[in-house]
């Protein structure tokens, strides 16, 4: 690495295809100290002898930070002792709009470092009949290297390369304008001044640049918008674009998702088979390697959620969606790019939580990761379909209406109406002094690049399997070892108990209920049944809460391990039999009755049940503190809302 | 004069002022600046955002952010 170069643009320019073409996959992502803001890099080869290191700072429309994370660019930029400071910088700059795009390009000229202007979407340019004269342009600028590039295919990429290559790294000597960009870096109204003061420069020097400039040719843009954000079918068509998304996620990912576990069950199985036995291979073959399949398993849903989000995205109809859907959230603190990360999270929290990056306002931003788990995720279904079959009658409402599919449906219902209240009482509570603004570019609509759409969701496997995958993976390894181990001798002493009364299968699962009794899960689940008592659940319950804290589809094992009954596939007949005969020690109730079913489903509605996303929140706001604050304000939530049911229902 | 938000659908305009604030020197950074012409292209319902043509691109804005541009509209003659 001999030299340092940065890319900046206004977003929807191609500068990130440009990074992507520059780069290939030789992309990092790493962090900015103090922000949560992911920081992008890659290595890039100049020529056969030089190799460079290429940062891809984010899309802004100025070097003043509109929002927290946006204040890397002009810390950077400003401070030559940084160890981003780019001894070249790059500017993309969209060509169907120079004007807006060259104020960027003026600011950071005026910090006085070696710049290379990139025009992107020329192409489009041309086929409006509209030419720019470069050399002019150039030479108006004050000598500027520029090159055009078609960030869509490639073309020019080489040329940028090897204008790169020449530059010198002596900084410009002329200024755009007199005030630095530094000087006025806190202060709102003498940037506008300034803006409106370049914008007036720019505009002279553009006189003659653009030649047979008709205004640009948007029709097809304008005839889709006249359908896609319409006031009734617009958003028709976003609930049947999102109806269809969910139909690939469950269609397809449940066939990656069953391999996934069967290979791994069945790797777990021969490590145990052909490694010596002991407490090493029990920990290979019952922690480490089923913590990696519990991490891998997420991999299908995320690539295929964003599959399509980069879809959205990359054609231009996200930006519609938010605009459509704004006025509707806002009223619960939301905004409107928090509408598609809580549906997103309908089919998991992961990826929704993954997907709210691109919400600019921290604020806005935070709240929607605290209240995407509380949407009704796949992973509650197997629990929900468990405690309905066993405690809801098979009834018919007035006649039509069945009476579990109600149920399930007001579960659904309540978690969705409780992460719109939820957030609502947020935005009184997190004050960041970061003003919330929509002010968004709707851009032009387009196909999108096949390319992008693989990198970025590559990308975004890459940091979920990694980043939160060895949170995952230590969680994990933690729970199974508390439901390992037990103190002293007490798990051998039952099993010899066990051995003595029994044989054959019976045996082999008693072995097992009692191995999870008596383990220090076992033990904490005894402990905390006078908490839980009240909410109707017994110390075996308290044990399958704990376990589910891995994730909540864990629960209906647990349950089938502590009343040692097979797991099996026929919707569970055997353990609802088991569970049904369950009884209170003292009184002689049935332990399962509608009150306590009911609770443990509203209980699994509101609590976090579920490591993955603990371990994805704090990969996304860079902080203990925010996984912690949402374990701990679900948990109370799922205490006094599963106790307030029991107590109505009893 | 009149605010943005309360011109009507398709009217040309131009920006005469925006109102100081956090928001203004981001207008202008996205193009939004005093002289540029406007036109409302059309709302999101129930008082939801506007999305307004500057020429070379498309923006969108919320009602209160709309409030802070002020307009002049133009007649045919003009």
């Amino acid at each position: 690495m001999n030299r340092k170069i940065a890319l900046i643009g206004n977003p929807n320019t191609g500068k990130s295809s440009l990074f992507n073409h520059l780069t290939g996959l030789r992309q990092h992502v790493g962090n900015y100290p103090g922000i949560t803001l992911d920081k992008k890099w890659g290595e890039c080869k100049l020529s056969e002898d030089v190799n460079t290191a290429i940062v891809d700072l984010p899309g802004v429309y100025s070097v003043f930070p509109r929002s927290l994370d946006e204040r890397v660019v002009i810390d950077i930029l400003s401070n030559p002792s940084h160890p981003d400071f780019p001894e070249t910088l790059v500017v993309v700059a969209d060509a169907t709009n120079l004007e807006r795009n060259l104020l960027l390009y003026t600011q950071v000229h005026d910090l006085g470092i070696p710049t290379v202007l990139v025009l992107t979407m020329d192409d489009v340019n041309r086929s409006h009949g509209v030419q720019i004269d470069k050399q002019l342009l150039s030479k108006r600028l004050g000598g500027t290297a520029i090159v055009t590039v078609n960030a869509r295919s490639g073309e020019g990429v080489d040329r940028l390369k090897k204008a790169i290559l020449q530059m010198g790294t002596e900084a410009p000597t002329n200024r755009f304008s007199a005030t630095s960009p530094v000087e006025i870096k806190d202060n709102a109204e003498a940037q506008r001044a300034d803006a409106e003061l370049r914008y007036t420069g720019i505009r002279q020097l553009l006189i003659g640049v653009l030649r047979d400039a008709p205004s640009p040719k948007a029709s097809a843009t304008r005839r889709l918008d006249a359908l896609l954000v319409h006031r009734v079918w617009g958003y028709v068509i976003f609930l049947g674009v999102l109806l269809l998304i969910f139909q690939f996620i469950f269609q397809l990912a449940s066939i990656p998702m069953d391999l996934i576990d069967g290979l791994f069950l069945h790797l777990s199985s021969w490590s145990k088979e052909h490694l010596p036995p002991g407490a090493f291979t029990n920990l290979i073959a019952e922690g480490v390697i089923p913590g990696i399949g519990g991490v891998l398993i997420f991999v299908p849903q995320i690539a295929i959620l964003f599959f399509f989000l980069s879809l959205l995205e990359e054609s231009g109809y996200m930006a519609r969606v938010v605009f459509l859907m704004d006025r509707l959230v806002r009223p619960f603190g939301l905004n409107g790019k928090s509408v598609v990360p809580l549906m997103s999270s309908v089919a998991c929290a992961i990826p929704g939580v993954m997907a709210t990056r691109t919400i600019a306002t921290f604020k806005d931003r935070l709240i929607t990761i605290m209240v995407a788990p509380l949407m009704s995720c796949s992973a509650r279904i197997p629990v929900y379909t468990l405690l309905i079959a066993l405690v809801i009658p098979a009834e018919r409402v007035w006649g039509f209406f069945d009476l579990q599919g109600l149920v399930l449906l007001g579960l659904y219902a309540l978690g969705l109406f409780s992460a719109l209240a939820v957030a609502g009482v947020m935005k009184l509570f997190i004050d960041t002094r970061e003003p919330s603004f929509l002010l968004l570019e709707l851009p032009m609509y387009r196909m999108p690049r096949w390319k992008e759409v693989g990198i970025n969701l590559i990308e975004k496997v890459k940091v979920f399997a990694w980043d939160a995958g060895r949170v995952i993976v230590a969680i994990s390894i933690l729970l199974w070892a508390l439901a390992s181990y037990g103190p002293s001798d007490r798990i051998e002493l039952a099993e010899a108990k066990v051995n003595s009364e029994w044989t054959g299968e019976e045996a082999e699962r008693r072995l097992s209920a009692v191995r999870l009794e008596n383990s220090y899960i076992g033990i904490l689940g005894h402990a905390i049944e006078p908490v839980i008592k009240p909410l109707g659940y017994d110390w075996k319950m308290g044990i399958s809460l704990i376990t589910s804290f891995a994730a909540r589809e864990v629960f209906v094992g647990s349950m089938a391990t502590i009343y040692s009954v097979g797991e099996d596939f026929e919707e569970n007949a055997a353990l609802i039999e088991r569970l049904r005969d369950e009884r209170w020690e003292d009184t002689g109730q049935p332990i399962y009755t509608i009150a306590s079913g009911m609770s443990l489903m509203v209980f699994y509605v509101y609590a976090m049940q579920c490591m993955a996303t603990f371990a994805v929140v704090r990969r996304e706001t860079k902080s203990w503190k925010w996984p912690v604050v949402q374990l701990v304000y679900m948990g109370v939530l799922a205490y006094l809302a599963a106790w307030i049911t029991f107590t109505i229902f009893r | 004069m009149k605010p943005l938000s309360s011109l009507s659908d398709n009217a040309q305009a131009v920006v005469v002022d925006i109102q100081p604030g956090k928001l203004a020197p981001r207008l202008v950074e996205m193009g939004l600046c005093k002289g540029c012409s406007v036109r409302i292209l059309f709302r999101a319902p129930f008082n939801g955002p506007l999305a307004i043509d500057l020429g070379a691109s498309v923006l969108s804005l919320r009602m209160d952010e709309a409030e802070m541009v002020l307009v002049e509209e133009m007649t045919d003659q003009a």
